[in-house]
């Protein structure tokens, strides 16, 4: 596998009256031939702006980006490719086709960009990506007569035309209805395999990013956190933020205390900074005893028992631990219910019960936790 | 952390292509005028010195202040009668149910066709010396004519004029407003009137606020009707007084450029009102713009009332024009006259053997359309520019692009005068060319520079990853997204340049004649046959060409936007 992106220590800062922001912090990663990359992270991560200075839309103020075998941006050389040059396809998050021409010619423009007349076979191609998106027969379809759906496989089909070496896809399902949304996002990863084309995407919709993805990179604050296969960033978070935004974990502060010899290698015990007993997987190494943490713990990764407000220490072993918590609120959600809990030592988590559970406002309740499934990392200053 | 090489030092594709040539062809442009107009204002009369005499001459004599005085007042009273006539006009036609909407649009876009000298020229027939007014009114006939010379007079038809002009400017924001915020105020218990002024008219206060300071620099820059009308009762204004110094025996060249300075700071205290006040326009996020139209109020019994005061009020807009059009059938010098008429076609056949007549007409219109052409293709590049990207080209370029909206018609026409008395572009029609492309280069950016915001960037963005170059950007994204409000900015150039006196009123002769100051002289030299005929021909042919125009775009925007 050869890599057809290469991203290295890319970084911009935005200036402005408030000092202005760093929004990339020397960014690495490279993409490998076929791959479906994608960015996510919350609003104003630099996700989008990694995204446009691929595109060439967007100036790094240092960094090396590479394309295939073509370098199309390298501040140490001044060199910065100008968009039309570089060998992209990008669908913008509002599609941004062209009111002023119809389906055929939106698709053909990328061709008639190109030198020389548009010939024949540039027709045919035309007509094959059409095809092949799923909008044949639409050639002479006004584009913004096209339902939201068509406007996003037409943008798709302007971006595949020219055979870029990368596709660059901008929060693109982000304008659809919920329903659609869904089908789209089936739909594009069907055509990214058939047309095997190396793609990086960017959303916030960890939904989207763990369905659709090979790998994924988190990013926050301009910083990029973690890189790793979906499996990878949901099961094992490189840090508690990872976590919180894959999933919303829940994460609470305490501190590492010695555990019993008998526990696991790689299993830690901590006490919550409310005093309650924590047992989960250390994340990080030469966490030592006395370390103050961060406790992350997924909605759907604690058992809520009814029934015993003695706090149930009847569950507990060296890898599972119980937390004693009243019912806060409780909305049903269909095939699951969201429970908001507060813990008796003073935490408010959030924990997903399927089907439709007897809970009253108020209710004693235990919830307990696997180490396998609860994340102790040491607390930094840096990435909260 | 590696050394940051500064990549972004570098200016935008757009600037180095279109950018800077307008930037030289700008400065070109502009900056001598300017140079010129400051060396006249602040050296003596031979050019030798440098002083301030001009301006202390002006201080010094009574005169001077009573003009500034003058401009003041007659701006306020014009400006003012211009803002209530519209105001009414617009609420009842575009927030009521009251019928005439479409006779009442069709009067104001033929009061905001006609040029100004025009209007004046209709008015003077009706409340003139020998006014109709007075014919039908003989009672009146000893205070009527010096009342309408003076500046009460004068303010009611310069308001007249600038009525359609306001009403323009105000009515998008009523007609957009968002209905469910007087459904609002009428559940809240206020009643239709409250409603209509506590609400409708405070929601619309920032477009309103806008349009009084435009009208207000429109007016205080004025030379039309205060030349025809003010003049001849000895109440001058700043421009008439410029006029004037440069029409004397001994034209005082320096009085009259320290005037036009004067006049032009006065302006720029009207335009930044302006900028101010669209600035709080852009932040008033009420007016929501969805098109809803449902909402109109019902007037029940006060439909028909409030219908007939509306097109009472457009008719008075257009009451000129009408009565020029009569005269113009009206053979011999008898008027008015309602039942010893003779009619007929012989003071059209006249404008034929009138000098320069029919070649002031073909020139003015072939003027307008070029003048229309090269100003709508330069402001909608440098808008696309100073839109896209930031820096100092774009800076620059954009005050360049204002300047000249507060160089009043008159400065200009004495700067053209002054620079290029001694060039060979002197008494040709291309220095007229030049003195409307100046002049209307702040109103095609006005229209240019919406147009391009319009355009959303990522449609752009799409193009250049697409593999378009920026040139190829523009023609094949920008241009042809943009071409409707390019084609309306046309138009309106057009036809503003036919109104033209001020602007030409120095370099406009024998060799280069154009119908503004043609019309004048005509009038001055009292052949009022004639000048009716010929102003009816004008209009006429405006109307033709718009009209032509907008048929034109029809056809344009169906096959190329689709």
């Amino acid at each position: 596998m050869t890599a057809v992106l290469r991203v290295e220590g890319v970084d911009k800062r935005f200036h402005g009256a408030d000092g202005g922001t760093h929004a990339l912090h020397e960014i690495g990663f490279e993409v490998e031939e076929g791959e479906f990359f994608t960015l996510i992270g919350p609003s104003g991560c630099g996700k989008t702006t990694l995204l446009r200075s691929l595109a060439g839309l967007e100036t790094p103020d240092a960094g090396l980006i590479s394309i295939g075998d073509l370098s199309v941006f390298d501040s140490s050389r001044r060199l910065n490719m100008r968009p039309e040059k570089r060998p992209t396809g990008m669908v913008f998050q509002s599609y941004a086709i062209w009111p002023h021409m119809n389906v055929f010619e939106n698709v053909a423009f990328p061709l008639r960009c190109r030198p020389g007349r548009f010939s024949q076979s540039d027709r045919k191609r035309v007509s094959e990506i059409l095809e092949i998106v799923g909008l044949g027969g639409y050639e002479r379809r006004n584009a913004t007569d096209l339902s939201g759906g068509q406007q996003q496989r037409l943008a798709l089909g302007r971006a595949l035309v020219g055979e870029p070496r990368l596709l660059l896809l901008d929060e693109p399902l982000s304008n659809l209805d919920a329903l659609l949304r869904v089908t789209m996002r089936a739909e594009l990863k069907r055509l990214q395999r058939e047309v095997g084309i190396t793609t990086v995407y960017v959303t916030h919709d960890q939904s989207e990013a763990l369905s659709l993805s090979d790998r994924i990179a988190v990013f926050k604050s301009g910083q990029l956190l973690q890189v790793g296969s979906p499996e990878e960033v949901y099961n094992r978070p490189a840090q508690p933020f990872v976590g919180e935004f894959l999933g919303g974990a829940n994460a609470f502060d305490g501190s590492l205390v010695p555990s019993p010899s008998s526990i696991p290698t790689g299993v830690g015990t901590a006490r919550s900074s409310g005093g309650s007993r924590v047992v989960g997987t250390l994340m990080g190494d030469a966490l030592t005893p006395g370390d103050d943490v961060r406790i992350v713990v997924r909605p759907d990764a604690m058992q809520l028992s009814t029934g015993n407000s003695s706090g149930a220490p009847q569950f507990e072993s060296d890898t599972i631990y119980g937390l004693a918590a009243t019912i806060n609120q409780c909305m049903f959600n269909g095939s699951f219910s969201e429970v908001m809990v507060d813990t008796a030592d003073g935490f408010r988590l959030n924990v997903i019960v399927p089907g439709t559970p007897r809970l009253t406002l108020g209710d004693s309740v235990t919830l307990t936790g696997s180490a396998e499934q609860t994340y102790i990392y040491r607390t930094t200053g840096a990435v909260a | 952390m590696t050394r940051v090489a500064p990549m972004r030092a570098r200016l935008g594709q757009r600037s180095k292509i279109f950018g800077l040539p307008i930037m030289v062809i700008l400065l070109a442009l502009i900056v001598p005028l300017l140079v010129r107009i400051v060396i006249l204002a602040f050296s003596n009369s031979t050019g030798t010195a440098a002083t301030l005499d001009n301006f202390v001459r002006i201080w010094n004599n009574g005169v001077g202040l009573q003009i500034l005085g003058n401009t003041l007042l007659y701006t306020l009273g014009a400006t003012f009668v211009a803002i209530l006539v519209a105001l009414v006009i617009a609420i009842i036609v575009e927030r009521t149910d009251a019928p005439g909407r479409i006779a009442v649009y069709a009067m104001l876009a033929l009061g905001f066709g006609v040029p100004s000298v025009i209007h004046g020229i209709g008015w003077t027939l009706i409340g003139g010396r020998v006014g109709i007014l007075w014919n039908i009114f003989p009672w009146l006939q000893d205070v009527g004519p010096n009342l309408f010379y003076s500046w009460f007079g004068l303010c009611i038809v310069t308001g007249l004029r600038f009525a359609p002009i306001a009403f323009f400017l105000v009515a998008p924001a009523l007609r957009a407003m968002d209905p469910s915020l007087e459904e609002a105020a009428r559940v809240a218990g206020a009643g239709r009137f409250r409603m209509l002024t506590r609400i409708t008219l405070g929601l619309s206060r920032p477009s309103l606020l806008a349009a009084v300071f435009l009208v207000g620099l429109l007016v205080v820059q004025h030379f039309d009707l205060p030349a025809l009308i003010g003049t001849q009762s000895g109440f001058i204004v700043l421009s008439t007084e410029v006029y004037s110094l440069v029409q004397r025996n001994f034209p005082d060249y320096n009085g009259a450029a320290a005037y036009s300075i004067v006049l032009a700071i006065v302006a720029v205290i009207a335009l930044v009102a302006y900028f101010r006040a669209t600035a709080q326009a852009k932040r008033f996020g009420v007016i929501s713009g969805k098109g809803y139209r449902s909402g109109r109020v019902r007037l029940e019994g006060w439909r028909i009332p409030s219908a007939i005061l509306v097109i009472v009020l457009a008719f008075c807009t257009v009451v000129p024009v009408l009565v020029l059009l009569w005269r113009s059938f009206v053979t011999g010098n008898d008027f008015p006259c309602f039942t010893t008429c003779t009619y007929g076609f012989s003071n059209f056949s006249d404008i034929g053997s009138t000098a320069g007549l029919i070649t002031s007409g073909v020139n003015s219109i072939v003027l307008g359309l070029l003048a229309g052409l090269i100003v709508v293709l330069l402001t909608v590049l440098l808008s696309w520019v100073t839109v896209r990207e930031s820096n100092r080209i774009t800076r620059l370029l954009d005050q360049l692009g204002s300047i000249p909206l507060v160089l009043s018609g008159i400065l200009l026409s004495l700067a053209f005068l002054q620079t290029y008395a001694k060039s060979f572009l002197y008494n040709s029609v291309f220095l007229i060319l030049i003195a409307y492309v100046v002049f209307y280069i702040p109103f095609g950016v006005r229209f240019t520079y919406s147009a391009v915001v319009g355009v959303r960037g990522e449609l752009e963005e799409a193009a250049s990853v697409a593999g378009a170059r920026p040139t190829t950007v523009f023609r094949r994204i920008v241009f042809p997204l943009v071409l409707p409000s390019l084609l309306t900015a046309f138009v309106f150039i057009f036809l503003a340049s036919m109104e033209q006196l001020s602007l030409v009123v120095f370099i406009s002769g024998a060799g280069n004649p154009v119908v503004g100051p043609e019309i004048f002289r005509l009038w001055q030299t009292s052949s009022i046959s004639v000048v009716a005929a010929f102003s009816v021909g004008v209009v006429l042919a405006g109307f033709i060409i718009v009209g032509a125009g907008w048929l034109i775009s029809r056809l344009v925007t169906r096959h190329i936007l689709r």
